[in-house]
């Protein structure tokens, strides 16, 4: 062996969960991620698991995304879509009975949903518990994240904010998986000088940053981004592979733009009649996925192509052993040059995998395959993993640096979306005041301190403003952020001035009911 | 890739005042995203109309079309073409944010090694107030390097109404500090509020070379840790240097000989060269958004590719219309180039009912009947002749009735038709709204 493989994987969603709606069209985030994503992970894990492999893999499940999956009420609503989306391929599969070219593809979409529905159901519709079966048998790192998937560079201006999104994860990742987690997905691997010291108290011993995070690390690291290197308070920081990035993420390499792959718009939502197709429309009249899609991504040819699952699966196998032998090969150049092994770390959104790219959990079943089974230069790991066996690193201050557009918080911080920042300042400022005045509470007041330390949490969420910059549902990232810093407001003002409103307060704790257990005295 | 640049770049002061060295202005921002998101009418149109020709009920049951308009982004949080979500309402409707809260705050963070956000939280009334103090009529940010002493590193000259800006500094891995306030007619500087210090981050590689390793257990955890070295642990004696001084790290796990320093110039010049950091390869993606530029990209080059093509064989003028109109990786147009366009295809419904208990086929296919025993089922009808048999069985199986429903289409095309409807609405995403 030469060196090691760190693949992790960020699986996340906000938390979007409107009990005041019927039906809600974000919270099909959710649905959609399960049945194309997190599903089709866990079933690919568990043939590892059955034939004996020796797997390692990393997995990033933000406390919202745990939280959601663990929510009756959309438990209840995604067993709901499930039956219709079983549904709808049925009527596919009958109505494309005499077209030759889609009935195998509705075939296939009824095969693998009810596949799904079996593995959600195996799993007592508890995807958080599946999970960490496969981290109770040594087989996945399941690592935390800031409780709302704050931004954490921007609240360096206020610590006590940042370290309550840190200690409410760690304390909600504990509810979830019975230990502390070990590892931290940083929200869009920003990092930011001070972050260490709260992940120190959360025993929380490394993290992620894009490649300049540690490159540009003072002193400058001896291995660059082959071994992680110490912050001085001694957690470690290991640098994302730019080369295995680009093979997945660049426009001329990139493997997800394969045209044999098959197209992520092209559902039958916007090809079919309105009548047959609306029941199945998360928010009728408005057409969107269906998650049926029957047409390959093709390339220059004015009709777009009908998706051949075989030859996409083919293609799936041969990127992976693309991207095998490309880490073979660059492990063991670094390995000739280094005194030590090199590691090798690869992250990706996990929502990229299935959801976007549909082929993507086959390409990283044939890849950890292929690492098991084909090759002897390096082995997987988990960062943690390489720790226990590499407890001796370089010392230095990683860079501030995130793994946006252009390496920082532009995507974050724009005339877009920085109104934002300039509310939230005032209302963590007041949560704080709110934690050091009420130190002996019980009863009402408790539950309203609570309540505003969830709705500072959720305005926090680094999702929102990256919603507003990219434009796909900027009414509602808006309207959510303005409801919570709203909800604050009033609990501020009840809490400072008036009385707490029990009623209104118990309707509220209903529809934002994220960390039940949150403890408001982290602001302090 | 290249990356966009839309950050607000420095522009000279237009104010009377004479320009101060290091005195820029930068662009304002724009009014709070949520501030204004009221739907325009549509223009009415002004031509006279003909009166519609009275179309049956029936035939305007089907097929509506969404209601919103259509883009294409592509994410996790994507659901199809531009998400028009309900909107949400609280449990009691809580107005809007207010415009600010009047706590006088200043607000500084480094946004990249170059630019800094600049917010302050006066009401309308205070701003006027200072306003009116000021010789200029408008406040004025002081960026100072490090502490808020001596000479300012920058002013910025902003908007009487604006409560944030974006600060050009040009300075990375360097702390400011924003000072806000204004200067009175006798020239006097009068400061308004600091705020609290912020970090540009560095954009290369450190000149220091020197290398210290520590040893970290991972099994202990850093509460023991700290517990070991308390006595010495201070704030400017960091863990592991404490570690290292009480000699605890070699303790606990003795630093291997391959870490103990002897590197090569060779050794680093090779390794850089596997992770250099040069222009080309500085693509800062990583978000799943990304791809949709990726592809956007790929789309411009194949259907540039499409448009040469098209373009010899005389089926397309090039330049007429951009080659991105040529086809659509996202399912949607491909009717711009010609401005007509028309799909037609067709469905068969075939329903019917039966005694709710019984076992019903169609086509050879099992079928579930509805509570009331009635069912429905469409099917996609190209050309050709087809028999659709279909059985109903009795709950007893003591009964059955068949039918054999024989069909035929032949269609004659005149023109370019397509088969499938594909909204013209489905839009590849704009760049810049692509992180």
């Amino acid at each position: 062996m030469s060196g090691y493989l760190a693949l992790v994987l960020h699986a996340h969603l906000p938390f979007v969960r409107h009990p005041e709606h019927e039906r809600f069209l974000e919270e099909n985030w959710l649905f959609e991620a399960i049945t194309e994503t997190y599903i089709p992970l866990i079933q690919v894990m568990d043939g590892w698991l059955r034939e004996g492999m020796e797997t390692r893999l990393t997995l990033t499940l933000t406390p919202t995304l745990c939280s959601m999956l663990l929510d009756p009420l959309l438990q209840e609503r995604y067993a709901s879509y499930l039956h219709g989306l079983i549904e709808l391929a049925e009527k596919e599969t009958h109505r494309t009975h005499w077209d030759d070219a889609l009935r195998p593809l509705a075939e296939m979409y009824l095969q693998r949903f009810l596949l799904v529905r079996e593995t959600y159901f195996a799993y007592g519709s508890n995807l958080v518990g599946a999970f960490r079966k496969f981290q109770e048998q040594g087989k996945l790192e399941i690592i935390t994240c800031a409780a709302t998937h704050a931004l954490l560079p921007l609240l360096e201006n206020h610590p006590e904010s940042l370290r309550a999104q840190i200690l409410v994860a760690r304390d909600h990742y504990r509810s979830c998986f019975g230990c502390d987690p070990r590892g931290i997905w940083l929200p869009e691997c920003a990092y930011v000088e001070g972050v260490e010291q709260v992940l120190q108290e959360a025993n929380i011993r490394w993290f992620v940053t894009d490649t300049h995070g540690v490159l540009h690390a003072r002193p400058r690291p001896r291995y660059g981004i082959f071994a992680p290197i110490f912050t001085p308070n001694g957690i470690a920081a290991f640098g994302r592979d730019l080369d295995s990035a680009k093979q997945v993420w660049s426009r001329h390499e990139g493997y997800p733009g394969d045209p044999r792959y098959r197209d992520f718009y092209r559902d039958i939502a916007f090809d079919l009649d309105y009548d047959y197709i609306k029941p199945y429309l998360p928010a009728p009249p408005q057409r969107s996925f269906t998650g049926i899609k029957y047409h390959r991504i093709s390339g220059p040819a004015v009709e777009k192509e009908i998706y051949n699952p075989a030859e996409a699966q083919q293609t799936a196998a041969d990127h992976a052993e693309h991207f095998l032998r490309s880490r073979v090969q660059q492990i063991d150049e670094a390995a000739r040059i280094m005194d030590r092994p090199p590691v090798v770390l690869s992250p990706y959104d996990a929502e990229l995998f299935g959801h976007w790219w549909y082929e993507g959990p086959q390409f990283i079943d044939y890849l950890i395959r292929k690492a098991y089974y084909d090759q002897q230069t390096f082995r997987l790991i988990t960062p943690h993993e390489y720790l226990k066996m590499h407890p001796t690193q370089q010392v230095a201050r990683p860079a501030s640096s995130s793994w946006g557009e252009e390496g920082y918080w532009k995507v974050w911080l724009n005339e877009t979306n920085e109104w934002i920042y300039r509310h939230l300042a005032i209302a963590q400022e007041r949560m704080t005041q709110l934690a050091r005045r009420f130190t002996v509470v019980d009863g009402l007041i408790e539950r309203a301190l609570k309540q505003a330390a969830r709705e500072i949490l959720l305005a926090q969420a680094s999702d929102w403003p990256f919603i507003l910059r990219t434009g796909t549902s900027p009414e509602y990232a808006c309207k959510r952020v303005k409801d919570h810093l709203l909800r604050f407001i009033a609990l501020h003002e009840q809490l400072t001035s008036t009385q707490v409103d029990e009623r209104w307060l118990t309707q509220i704790e209903a529809i934002d009911n994220i960390f039940p257990d949150v403890n408001y005295r982290y602001w302090a | 890739m290249k990356s966009k640049k839309s950050s607000p770049k420095p522009k000279i002061a237009t104010s009377d005042e004479p320009q101060k060295a290091g005195i820029t202005t930068a662009k304002k921002t724009s009014t709070p995203a949520g501030a204004n998101l009221k739907n325009v009418p549509a223009k009415a149109s002004s031509k006279p109309r003909r009166p519609a020709p009275k179309i049956p009920p029936a035939l305007l049951e089907s097929d509506q079309p969404a209601q919103t308009s259509l883009s294409g982004p592509g994410s996790r949080y994507a659901l199809g073409p531009k998400a028009a979500s309900v909107p949400v309402s609280g449990p009691i409707d809580l107005g809007d944010l207010p415009e600010s809260y009047g706590t006088q705050q200043v607000l500084a963070a480094a946004r990249d090694p170059h630019w800094l956000y600049v917010s302050w939280d006066l009401s309308k009334e205070q701003l006027r107030a200072y306003n009116a103090k000021s010789v200029h009529g408008h406040l004025v940010v002081r960026i100072h390097l490090h502490q808020p002493h001596g000479a300012p590193h920058s002013e910025v000259h902003v908007h009487p109404e604006s409560r944030n800006w974006f600060v050009y500094v040009g300075r990375a891995a360097t702390r400011f500090v924003a000072e806000l306030g204004f200067y009175r007619p006798e020239g006097k500087w009068n400061s308004i509020g600091l705020s609290k210090s912020t970090f540009t981050p560095p954009d290369n590689l450190s000149e220091d070379t020197s290398v210290e390793f520590a040893t970290l257990p991972g099994g202990v955890s850093f509460q023991e840790l700290i517990g070991m070295v308390k006595e010495v642990l201070s704030e400017n004696v960091s863990l592991v240097e404490a570690l290292r001084e009480q000699q605890i790290d070699n303790e606990i796990h003795p630093l291997p000989k391959d870490s103990s320093g002897h590197w090569t110039v060779e050794q680093a010049a090779a390794l850089e060269k596997m992770v250099s950091m040069d222009s080309m390869r500085r693509v800062w993606i990583g978000s799943l958004e990304i791809t949709e530029l990726i592809r956007r990209k790929m789309f411009e080059e194949t259907s540039s590719i499409a448009a040469a093509e098209l373009a010899k064989r005389g089926q397309f003028a090039v330049g007429a219309v951009g080659p991105s109109s040529i086809t659509s990786p996202f399912g949607g147009a491909v009717e711009k180039g010609k401005g007509f366009w028309f799909n037609v295809n067709a469905e068969l419904i075939v329903y019917g009912s039966t005694e709710p208990d019984a076992a019903v086929s169609v086509g050879g296919r099992a079928i579930k009947l509805r509570p009331d025993g009635s069912f429905s089922y469409r099917f996609s009808l190209p050309d050709g002749n087809y028999e659709l048999p279909a059985l109903a069985i009795s709950a007893a199986g003591d009964d059955q009735r068949q039918a054999r429903l024989q069909f035929s289409r032949r269609t004659e095309y005149r023109g370019d038709v397509g088969t499938h409807r594909q909204d013209k609405r489905l839009k590849t995403p704009h760049p810049n709204n692509v992180a």
